[in-house]
């Protein structure tokens, strides 16, 4: 029993080791958005917190798979613990302040931080979907486009999305952001971007509907590209538009993550 | 089929008249026939209806609505309902079905029989979806679409979801919950023997509906069918609906059998605390099934009524709420998921411990968490909606509801965890296959904390991310447990027992290629690649391809497995009552058992699992003390 | 020590009194009568408890797309008077009930009678009602309306149907004081589809703005 214990003790903090140096690795996409951040950082805890769960369970079933077979059939039966004493309720315990640790944080703090309203909006666009493609609007700049989905960086950003027939979904992989376009209401996405980078650079600058449209969602896309303000403003004016950015406009409509 | 099989089943001819099996298969030819007789009834009833109450012109889909709803019922009775037990409301006497391999055929209401056809219609459609994953992963080796349409795509992977969730729905409930349930329980039948026959006879038209969508262009809804997506494409979706509506009626059905079976069909001294784990996962299991597959239903029935009476429960130009449909479809279906695994708990845990020669660890507590998993099911639908812009302050509390789930579940594995620690493992193929689901469902069970915290969820919602997490619960946490109970109990059904080297090679091919695909799988999710998609961005296609060349070697896995199940059926070793030397009551009589599965009814003295007690009572005797007097 | 609990004598002892396939040998003619009736009973409750999730859903389903209130269209008369008319079905279903359960066939069959009038006059002012509403099937309120009653009235049917089985069984003197069940089931259903409309009918025509 002692010996048994001990094995998989170390087992469990080699396998802890393991897991620390593949958590080490980045697995999600370049961030351009400062909500993306607050994403990476919940996943980055749920990661570290999975770590020594998974390398507990695994440990112990590899350790028995191992050291408890038998070849054939056994020829004796093994000790009857039957677990009606202190170890399921230590085992109830400790998951469970795992999970009251998981809701507070990353979860219902996450929830705030990525679900905050702007404090100030720099740029308001307004997102169509539409079976297969996006309309791309921006009302202060009064430009309009079906080609690709330009920001400033480092601006307060508000989306404001629309669906005419079915449901869509907006997701920009490198913004780690996601939400859903309704027929019959306004959905919005609000952040600040913060990182210059396009499309063709990185495959996850793209705005990709997410929600199953039908025949071509799949390559319901448009490329996008964040760039510096003074080139936003050059291909405003190359579009025909108002360069300049109008913070004030949007600051009294509703904001946040969610619809009306 | 064996003839220690036929012997054991046929034997008792009785008074009935000795039909064969192609009576059988007339009587299925009249079902047809009837269906048929229903449809134009319906068809010409409508057209009735529409005359007088002024409905100019033609609806396909009302018409198709109207035929179904009476063919339905000429399907059943012509089948054998009527004779078998419609005669009976009528004041006639009922007939038989067949004794010998008609039987399998027919409107029989042997349990052991239900099993069986279950059994062998959801393995068969199991492969069949399966071919239909090899064509996606096939179209998936290229980022612009190897072979097929985006069109053909989204039928093919609507096809290949919808059947694999029925699949998984009835797949473990219906083939052992029905086989296996009233064995360990030492009854002679479920409490409704009939309506267990009808539960399962209503699943051959929902196969058929299903494929008579694909010349009408299929549905490309995925099995999800949000609206107003599905309330506005083809007319296959109207048949995916009438077919789900009738597999909910179906599974509806079975889990009230299985609850009134568990609670009143018991045999003498089964207390609850004498009652195997697997019955217990499948009682919990059936409530699920009993009460919130209605919603299920509802949710389709609106859609149907959106698309055929004009109503706009989800059309948003009349005041429609879309997002009412996912409400009310989530409302069954995140429950769904624990129809799925609950049953596959019951069966690696009850593996686990005969096979490990020990008690099951923290019995009480898997029964307790079994029901915790029960309640908080209900409470939990709208962590799919996290990205849907319901009411934001929905959030907070779904996800607190969801994360709680994992104190239960993590009591499952304490279970299993602790029934091994220190035991005698006999690593024959189903111990295999039960330590192989507790290590894919501990994966599928850490990826699903990720999509139940919303800030991660925000970003990996509708990715491959999803569809990784989902094949781990339902493949690596279901369909593992599936096989390992197939070949657990194939002995106790076939009288045969199975090829232990084949079964060996079934396992870690599929366990290896299950694994190896579905690892790498999430890596595309997280990276930017959203789920149902027939072209993808070609800076993932090196992952897509490994993804797909392992997904072959995991669908080459069934091919052991196919050819040792039929090859071992006729050149099997014969197997003996019980070749696990396991305690549980099912093993306490013949394999495959007589019709009345037990010829002298048992008494149970002891509990089920106290393998090296010392001094623990047998699980079970015959009940001759109590039968002495006649 | 090996427990393995599997004793030989539960697969060896001499079968029962030859056992016939099929209905012979099946739990329901196995048990004792009261057993069954018990389970029977039980079992139909909890077909009732399920059904009572789906009308709760579309209840639900009512109130999420329509709100609180009903439309000003509505006949209140004609939905008073379906509604009492239901009520008294009820009353009627009971009687029936009870004179089987004393073995009077003959006021059982007159109850019956009633029950089916009664439950088809429902139906009937049902289709009535959506004859001459004066809202459309296309609106919240009218999608709600028109999907609810349908639903209900769909259960009322069928539940007419089973009354007029039954009605015909009786009348041929199949059933009697130690044998009732099919009467007693198809009088609670229609007990259960009335509780429905009883939550059906002031969310329909009672609740305001
Ligand atoms: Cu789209
Ligand atoms: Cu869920």
């Amino acid at each position: 029993m002692k010996r048994d214990l001990g094995i998989v003790s170390v087992l469990w903090l080699v396998l802890i080791g393991v897991g620390l140096v593949l958590a080490g690795f980045d697995v999600l996409p370049e961030t351009h958005s400062d909500k993306g951040a607050d994403v990476r950082h919940a996943w980055e805890t749920l990661v570290l917190m999975a770590v020594p769960v998974m390398a507990f369970v695994i440990a112990v079933l590899t350790y028995s798979f191992l050291a408890y077979r038998r070849r054939g059939e056994p020829a004796e039966d093994g000790p009857p613990h039957t677990g009606r004493n202190w170890v399921p309720k230590v085992w109830f315990v400790l998951t469970g302040a795992l999970s009251a640790v998981v809701i507070v944080y990353p979860g219902l703090v996450g929830i705030d931080a990525v679900m905050k309203k702007n404090d100030t909006t720099d740029i308001v666009v307004k997102l169509q979907a539409t079976k297969w493609r996006w309309i791309v609007q921006y009302p202060d700049q009064n430009v309009t486009t079906l080609k690709e989905l330009v920001l400033p960086v480092d601006k307060h950003v508000r989306f404001e999305i629309q669906a005419s027939d079915v449901l869509h979904s907006v997701w920009v992989p490198a913004f780690l952001l996601k939400v859903d376009a309704v027929p019959g209401k306004t959905t919005y996405l609000e952040f600040k971007t913060t990182k210059t980078g396009s499309f063709e650079d990185n495959e996850a600058m793209r705005l990709q509907c997410a929600e199953l449209c039908g025949r071509d969602h799949a390559t319901m896309q448009l490329p996008v590209r964040v760039v510096a303000a003074t080139e936003f403003d050059q291909w405003v004016a190359d579009l025909g538009g108002e360069p300049g950015l109008k913070p004030s406009v949007a600051k009294s409509k509703p904001g946040g993550h969610s619809g009306h | 089929m064996t003839d220690a099989v036929a012997h054991a089943h046929g034997a008792a001819g009785g008074d009935g008249p000795a039909y064969t099996g192609w009576y059988a298969a007339g009587r299925m030819a009249r079902g047809v026939a009837w269906a048929a007789v229903g449809f134009a009834l319906g068809v010409a009833l409508l057209a009735v209806v529409r005359n007088i109450t002024g409905h100019d012109g033609w609806s396909k889909e009302a018409s198709i609505c109207a035929g179904y709803l009476l063919a339905l019922p000429g399907w059943l009775f012509g089948m054998g309902m009527w004779d078998g037990w419609g005669r009976e409301w009528f004041g006639h006497k009922v007939k038989h079905a067949p004794s010998d391999w008609g039987r399998y055929f027919s409107f029989c209401h042997d349990h052991k029989v239900i099993g069986i056809q279950y059994l062998a219609t959801f393995v068969f459609l199991f492969l069949f979806a399966g071919l239909f994953a090899m064509v996606i992963r096939w179209q998936l080796l290229s980022p612009n679409g190897a072979i097929l349409t985006n069109a053909q795509y989204n039928s093919v992977m609507s096809m290949h979801g919808t059947v694999m969730i029925a699949v998984a729905v009835a797949g473990v409930a219906g083939s052992f919950g029905n086989y296996i349930l009233p064995l360990q329980l030492g009854a002679d039948d479920m409490a409704f023997p009939r309506l267990n026959a009808m539960s399962f006879w209503l699943i051959p038209p929902v196969a058929v509906l299903l494929l008579a969508a694909l010349p009408m262009g299929g549905w490309d809804t995925g099995w999800t069918a949000y609206p107003p997506l599905s309330t506005t494409n083809g007319t296959g979706q109207l048949m995916f609906n009438l077919a789900i509506i009738t597999f909910g009626l179906s599974s509806i059905l079975s889990g009230l059998n299985f609850i009134c079976t568990f609670i009143f069909m018991r045999a003498e001294g089964m207390t609850w605390s004498r009652i195997p784990v697997f019955s217990w996962s499948l009682f919990a299991m059936a409530w699920i099934a009993l009460l919130f597959t209605q919603l299920f239903a509802v949710s389709l029935i609106m859609v149907t009524l959106d698309r055929v009476a004009g109503t706009s429960w989800f059309n948003a130009t009349h005041g429609g709420q879309p997002l009412l449909y996912q409400h009310v479809f989530w409302f069954y279906s995140h429950p769904a998921v624990y129809i799925f695994v609950l049953p596959a708990f019951g069966i690696i845990l009850e593996i686990l411990s005969h096979l490990s020669r020990k008690p099951l660890f923290a019995y009480k507590w898997v029964v307790g968490a079994f029901f915790g998993i029960l309640g908080l099911s209900g409470i939990v639908w709208a962590h799919h909606m996290f990205t849907s812009t319901m009411d934001a302050r929905l959030l907070k509390p779904f996800l607190i509801t969801t994360e709680l789930i994992s104190i239960p579940t993590g009591l499952i594995f304490l279970a299993a965890l602790g029934t091994i620690w220190q035991g005698k493992l006999w690593l024959r193929v189903p111990m295999l296959f039960a330590l192989g689901e507790v290590f894919n469902f501990l994966i599928g069970g850490v990826t699903g904390i990720f999509l139940a915290d919303l800030p991660t969820d925000i970003h990996l919602q509708d990715t491959y991310f999803v569809v990784a997490h989902f094949h781990y619960t339902i493949v690596g946490g279901e369909i593992f447990a599936l096989f390992a109970g197939i070949y657990f109990w194939y002995p106790k059904i076939t009288g045969r027992m199975y090829n232990e080297r084949l079964g060996q090679w079934h396992f870690w091919l599929m366990f290896l290629g299950f694994n190896f695909t579905f690892i790498p799988m999430f890596w595309p999710g997280i990276q930017g690649m959203n789920r149902r998609i027939a072209e993808y961005t070609p800076d993932l296609q090196n992952i897509n391809i490994v993804v797909s060349v392992m997904a072959f070697i995991l669908g080459a896995s069934f091919l052991p497995f196919v050819w040792n199940m039929l090859a071992s059926l006729f050149r099997g070793e014969r197997a003996q009552a019980n070749p696990w030397r396991a305690r549980t009551l099912e093993w306490q009589t013949t394999s495959p058992p007589p019709v009345e599965n037990f010829p002298v009814p048992p008494l149970v003295t002891g509990g089920p699992y106290d393998y090296g007690v010392p001094g623990a009572a047998v699980h079970a005797a015959p009940a001759y003390s109590a039968a002495a007097g006649d | 020590m090996v427990t393995t609990g599997n004793e030989a004598a539960l697969r060896t002892a001499p079968p029962r009194q030859a056992p016939a396939y099929g209905e012979a040998v099946h739990a329901g003619h196995q048990m004792p009568k009261s057993k069954r009736a018990h389970i029977n009973r039980v079992a139909l409750w909890m077909f009732f408890f399920s059904e009572s999730f789906m009308f709760g859903g579309l209840l639900a389903g009512k109130f999420y797309l329509a709100g609180a209130g009903h439309d000003a269209h509505l006949d209140q008369f004609l939905g008073l008077l379906i509604t009492s008319i239901l009520l008294l079905s009820s009353v009627t279903a009971y009687q029936a009930e009870t004179a089987i359960k004393h073995g009077k066939t003959g006021q059982c069959v007159a109850w019956l009678f009633l029950t089916i009038v009664f439950g088809a006059i429902f139906a009937v002012g049902v289709g009535f009602e959506w004859a001459t509403a004066h809202f459309s099937v296309h609106e919240p309120f009218g999608t709600a309306f028109f999907a609810m009653t349908g639903i209900h009235a769909a259960h009322v049917i069928s539940g007419v149907f089973m009354l007029v089985l039954i009605y015909r069984l009786v009348r041929r003197g199949r059933f009697g004081p130690d044998h009732y069940w099919p009467v007693e089931a198809t009088v609670k259903y229609w007990h259960f589809v009335d509780v429905v409309w009883v939550f059906f009918y002031p969310a329909l025509y009672l609740t305001t703005w």
